[in-house]
């Protein structure tokens, strides 16, 4: 009790923010029963009938589960990984560049990709891997000397095409963290490895390196909370008959559900929205107790 | 500052701006081909006919993107929602990640928890509405920044980077002169975060100005749209009449014109801001922020 | 403990106001006591009203206010009903229309919301959740909705849902050569440097094809003629590669109206992609694609890139494509593009076993947009709303809407005036300058414009004669094709109950045919080793319960 008096002014500062997500997360959440619930728009959320585990049950016996979760799941785990290594290497990269102008051009193109929107950036893609006049198509023909190549046709390649573009829209951005942390590295530690002489080389790895460690174990536990949670814009532009088996994840098939609906059928999306959710959370709270088991920086 | 470098060294930094260089190539080529696909003329840009540089210049896009009412009145929409958003998000969340960092904070673990836990779960859109709108804030420029002002994401990387950078003696020497926690904070902390400020500042400011969706969610009025609202229905519309039936082909022809008119020009210009914004922000990133902190 | 009694009440209050803030926000309806002109006498109400209405912004329009919108500002002085407007932007309309819904926070109007301009389930259903209010009682005699039943009793029919009511307001609008939609076109240089005629069987279309690839019809020396190309799925509309060729073996209707691909054959119905014939259209189709005569871009290509391979190449390279019109296959919206006008259409095709039909939507112009005004239940003033919707279907108030100000952006045309309308007979009025900006109301709005009425009776623009072209080519070479409207599935409501199971049957049913018609076709799958495989997939997905389900719907609707 007293340690609370001790530290009002800790409160003080913690109370607005404190009050936003209560307010504005914590009080929705009373709604989150709509995926236990047959909702009916006229009788609102807690008139409406309970129905428990319905929707959720429907989701696991559906057809589609199998596929769409692993195809979720899939692609997440390879974005997840595919991600971690290169804002580390571009931010490393820009921070030991020596002439200033070539490192914020660097930054700045970089940097420029993420604010291509996505319906432009699914444009962008398919133009590059079209069959006949695409660049990379072109490109892989001359090495392999492959003929009538379509990627797009390739059901297998679907999750690279999806995650390489993404390591290559957002890891300009993704960098500046690091490019941050980079920059507040106590420069005396890396004067007295100098004078060690140690080499470029060693001193980013035993400096630099180290500094960036602990965000990135903190970004990566909370990128795995968003596990199931692609978004379905990207994938439903990327998506065709032929590559459907790899492209065809819970977002896009909830959205095509809701299109096709007739019915004002609130509670299913909610209740597989649910789903993703708690799968995030246990993929969080796994990651999280493998990072503080190895001594890293953990989120609880 | 480090004077002749060893022949290692030497090496490795040519090694460096090889990647570099072959980094800037892979992503530029898209990035310059939506440049020019701006400056050129609308229909050579749907035939396809545009590669690298641009095929007929013209100004046609901007023009159009500037005379189109709507998008100016997003684009000043959208600056309000940034402008006023980024101050207030980013105080919240330093004010936010500063408690979170202190290890004698009563109760750090709980309310770590409880932040981290929205952003797992949440309500769902449709009891965020009416939460919303009970409040009175529909239709109210306060419903773009209120509800999402406080990014837990954001918070967590701040509260690292406190308990990283800043020093525990820093803490106990300032203890020894008396200093308040009030005092720490405004006085010392927030002068060595220079970096993260700025980091969480472009953060804010992109995600205000990209947002759209909560435009979608509590606002009815169209004077009150943001950019990317406007955006996104003119890149869109050339995919939403595809399975409608045709009534007037003149005008038809007049949407996908518009559409091709305006679409590159309408990237290049919604992203200029954003963009602009990065030189301020790349200045705080500079060495030696910590240097002098621990001295006596 | 000071401090424990300000968190609990805090709580108290904060769970206070959630609790009020998810109870039921429909309003109650309140007493009707305006006053009402006679039907047909303007202005609606003395005194001036006000409702509320959720709108689209689309097109050109930047605004529904009636400062800035000319029709706006036309309809409220005619009516003295001033509209307070609640807008979406049209991409995100769908998403905007659902979450009013759900809040239950709705204005008194709804107009024309996306993706309902067909879905009379959608209706019934937020009639039965007391979304909707009922209208048939102010259907009455002098109203244009009384004329319009007058006209088209079969309106009357497809509007009344099966509990009796009818709560949406059409709009009559539509396209004569929207009856037949999947059509493929022909680059007509090339049937004639060949010395071809045009193919009347798939046998004759194949040779076609050939010599295309074969013979050098673009005369460069080079081989860079493709035969065949088409668009993905989900892209351009009714430029998918499977819509006009397996028509010849068996009913294929996969537009956005249809997408079921079933017939009614005495009253029962038949879905066609688990038949013999289903099979043997993918066996010509792939016949194509292994000869090299079928782009390998037409599953994987978006509708953009599909135009850019039709009209990018200096020397025209695509040979046959099928699509809804011109525009779906050229830029026509480019004046110095002018490739679009040397394609014509290839009539459907006669398969080997003699069949030969095309998808036909059979109450075009009735049933194309039946939501085009809701009132709702939060409206307390339903019979003025009514009234302020029929107003729109006053002819000139709907020539206005659509079609602009008189002397301005059309003129009426006198039957001796020699000009030509897009039927081939006299025009009766001819376009001056597109109406453009906030002119009107894009179009989204009940409108009585009857095709046979003005569409087919405007004059043909002669620097784009498109509509013209459409119209001669659907009436000469389509619809003698297309099967009897009585095995047409008409537009029906589900129960809500069956509108759930239906919406993920029909979704992931779709998706597979879609997705097996490019893989059979391309050679991933076998037709013969893997034929029961695929079918035993259909089963498993639910085709027998599907079936079920729209028989007892169209059972219920006869």
């Amino acid at each position: 009790m007293q340690q609370i008096r001790r530290a009002w002014q800790l409160y003080a500062l913690f109370a607005i923010p404190l009050l936003i997500i209560i307010l504005f997360r914590y009080l929705p959440m009373y709604g989150a029963q709509i995926a236990f619930r047959d909702y009916r728009v006229a009788k609102g959320i807690l008139a409406s009938p309970w129905v428990g585990g319905k929707h959720f049950l429907k989701f696991f016996r559906s057809n589609a589960f199998g596929r769409v979760v692993g195809n979720t799941f899939g692609i997440s785990l390879y974005a997840l990984i595919a991600s971690i290594p290169f804002p580390i290497i571009l931010a490393l990269c820009v921070n030991s560049t020596r002439r200033k102008g070539f490192r914020k051009t660097l930054q700045m193109v970089t940097y420029a990709p993420y604010f291509i929107s996505t319906v432009v950036m699914a444009g962008i893609i398919l133009q590059l891997l079209a069959p006949r006049t695409g660049l990379i198509t072109q490109a892989i023909v001359g090495i392999t000397g492959e003929t009538n190549l379509n990627i797009m046709a390739d059901s297998s390649v679907f999750k690279s095409v999806y995650v390489w573009s993404e390591v290559w829209q957002k890891t300009g951005f993704n960098s500046i963290i690091y490019i941050a942390i980079l920059s507040s590295v106590d420069p005396s530690l890396h004067e007295a490895a100098v004078v060690d002489g140690a080499s470029l080389l060693q001193r980013i790895r035993h400096i630099d390196f180290p500094a960036l460690i602990p965000t990135a174990v903190i970004l990566l536990i909370l990128n795995c909370g968003q596990i199931l949670n692609i978004g379905f814009e990207k994938v439903l532009l990327l998506q065709n008959s032929l590559n459907l088996q790899s492209s065809e994840i819970i977002s896009t098939y909830v959205y095509k559900i809701g299109l096709a609906s007739s019915a004002l059928n609130f509670s299913y999306p909610s209740a597989i929205g649910l789903f993703s959710s708690a799968v995030g959370l246990v993929m969080i709270a796994l990651v999280n107790w493998v990072a503080s088991r190895l001594g890293e920086e953990s989120l609880w | 500052m480090v004077t002749t470098l060893s022949r290692k060294d030497r090496l490795f930094t040519a090694f460096n701006a090889f990647v570099g260089i072959c980094i800037l190539v892979l992503v530029a080529y898209p990035l310059i081909f939506i440049l020019s696909a701006s400056f050129s003329n609308p229909s050579e840009v749907a035939a396809g006919h545009v590669r690298l540089w641009p095929v007929k210049p013209s100004l046609m896009g901007y023009r159009a993107v500037f005379e189109h009412q709507n998008v100016m009145k997003g684009f000043m929409n959208s600056g309000i929602y940034l402008v006023l958003g980024t101050l207030c998000s980013v105080t919240a969340t330093l004010f936010a990640a500063y408690p979170l960092s202190r290890k004698d904070f009563p109760g750090r673990k709980f309310f770590t928890f409880l932040f981290t836990f929205t952003m797992i779960f949440s309500g769902g859109i449709i009891p965020t509405y009416l939460v919303v709108r009970s409040f009175g804030l529909v239709d109210t420029r306060a419903a773009m920044i209120l509800p999402t002002m406080v990014g837990v994401w954001n918070v967590i990387v701040a509260r690292t980077y406190f308990s990283t950078t800043i020093p525990g003696d820093l803490l106990d020497a300032s203890r020894i002169d008396g200093a308040s926690d009030f005092l720490f904070f405004f006085k010392i902390v927030l002068p060595l975060s220079g970096p993260i400020v700025a980091v969480l500042g472009l953060f804010y400011a992109v995600e205000y100005w990209n947002s759209f969706f909560n435009a979608l969610l509590y606002l009815n009025e169209p004077d009150l749209f943001p950019l990317q609202l406007v955006l996104r229905n003119i890149l869109l519309s050339s995919e939403i009449q595809q399975n409608e039936l045709i009534m007037n082909v003149e005008e038809i022809a007049m949407r996908q014109g518009l559409h091709d008119l305006l679409k590159y020009a309408l990237i290049v210009v919604s992203s200029v801001p954003v963009l602009a914004i990065y030189p301020f922000v790349q200045k705080h990133f500079v060495k030696g922020v910590m240097v002098g902190s621990l001295k006596g | 403990m000071k401090k424990i009694v300000h968190v609990c009440l805090l709580t108290a209050l904060l769970t206070g106001l959630g609790t009020s803030a998810f109870a039921n926000g429909a309003k109650d309806r309140g007493a009707e006591d305006l006053v009402l002109s006679e039907p047909g006498t303007y202005p609606l109400v003395e005194e001036k009203a006000t409702l509320s209405c959720f709108a689209t912004l689309s097109g050109t329009m930047t605004s529904f206010e009636y400062e800035e919108n000319s029709f706006t500002k036309v309809m409220e002085d005619l009516t003295n009903v001033h509209i307070e407007w609640k807008v979406a932007t049209e991409a995100d309309a769908e998403t905007k229309f659902n979450l009013i819904i759900a809040s239950g926070d709705y204005p008194d109007m709804f107009m024309s919301p996306k993706k309902m301009e067909t879905n009379l389930t959608k209706i019934q259903v937020l009639g039965d959740e007391g979304v909707l209010t009922p209208l048939e009682s102010y259907i009455t005699e002098g109203t244009n909705m009384q004329e319009i039943y007058n006209r088209f009793p079969r309106l009357k029919n497809i509007l009344t849902l099966p509990d009796g009511h009818i709560y949406s307001m059409p709009s009559l609008t539509g396209a004569y050569h929207a009856q037949a939609q999947a059509k493929m076109w022909i680059y007509e240089p090339w049937l004639k440097a060949l010395g071809l005629d045009m193919p009347e069987t798939t046998a004759e279309f194949q040779a076609v094809l050939r010599a295309f690839k074969e013979r050098d019809p673009n005369g460069n020396g080079l081989a860079d003629e493709i035969p065949l190309v088409a668009s993905k799925n989900n892209s351009g509309w009714n430029s998918q590669i499977d819509t006009f060729l397996m028509s010849s073996f068996i009913y294929n209707d996969s537009s956005s109206y249809g997408h079921r691909r079933m017939l009614l054959e005495d009253g029962k119905v038949v879905v066609s992609y688990d038949k013999p014939e289903w099979r043997e259209g993918l066996r010509y189709m792939k016949g194509l694609y292994d000869e090299g005569l079928m782009a390998s871009e037409s599953f994987t290509q978006t509708k953009d890139q599909l135009k850019q391979m039709v009209d990018g190449p200096s020397q025209p390279v695509v040979g046959t494509v099928p699509g809804g019109w011109q525009g779906s296959i050229s830029q026509i919206s480019v004046d110095d593009n002018v490739r679009w006008k040397n394609f014509v259409t290839v009539p459907p095709l006669e398969g080997p076993a003699g069949y030969r039909s095309t998808p036909y939507f059979a109450d075009m112009g009735l049933t194309d947009r039946i939501s085009d005004l809701l009132i709702t239940t939060s409206c307390d003033y339903p019979e003025l709303a009514f009234r302020w919707g029929d107003t729109l279907y006053d002819p000139d108030v709907s020539m206005r809407a659509c079609w602009g100000v008189e002397g301005v952006n059309f003129e009426l045309l006198d039957e001796d005036s020699g000009i030509m309308g897009v039927d081939g007979d006299p025009a009766k009025f001819r376009v001056l300058e597109q109406p453009k900006g906030n002119v009107g109301w894009n179009n989204r709005h009940p409108r009585y414009l009857y095709f046979a009425d003005y569409h087919s009776k405007q004059a043909d623009n002669p620097d784009r004669p498109i509509e013209s072209v459409l119209y001669a080519e659907t009436h000469d070479k389509y619809l003698p094709y297309v099967p009897d409207a009585d095995s047409i599935l008409p537009l029906m409501a589900f129960s809500p109950e069956a509108a759930n199971e239906v919406a993920e049957l029909e979704t992931q049913l779709k998706s597979y045919v879609n997705e097996m018609v490019a893989r059979f076709v391309i050679g991933d799958a076998d037709l013969d080793a893997d034929w029961d495989d695929y079918l035993d997939e259909l089963n498993n997905i639910g085709l027998e319960r599907y079936v079920e389900l729209y028989q007892a719907a169209v059972d219920a609707n006869m």
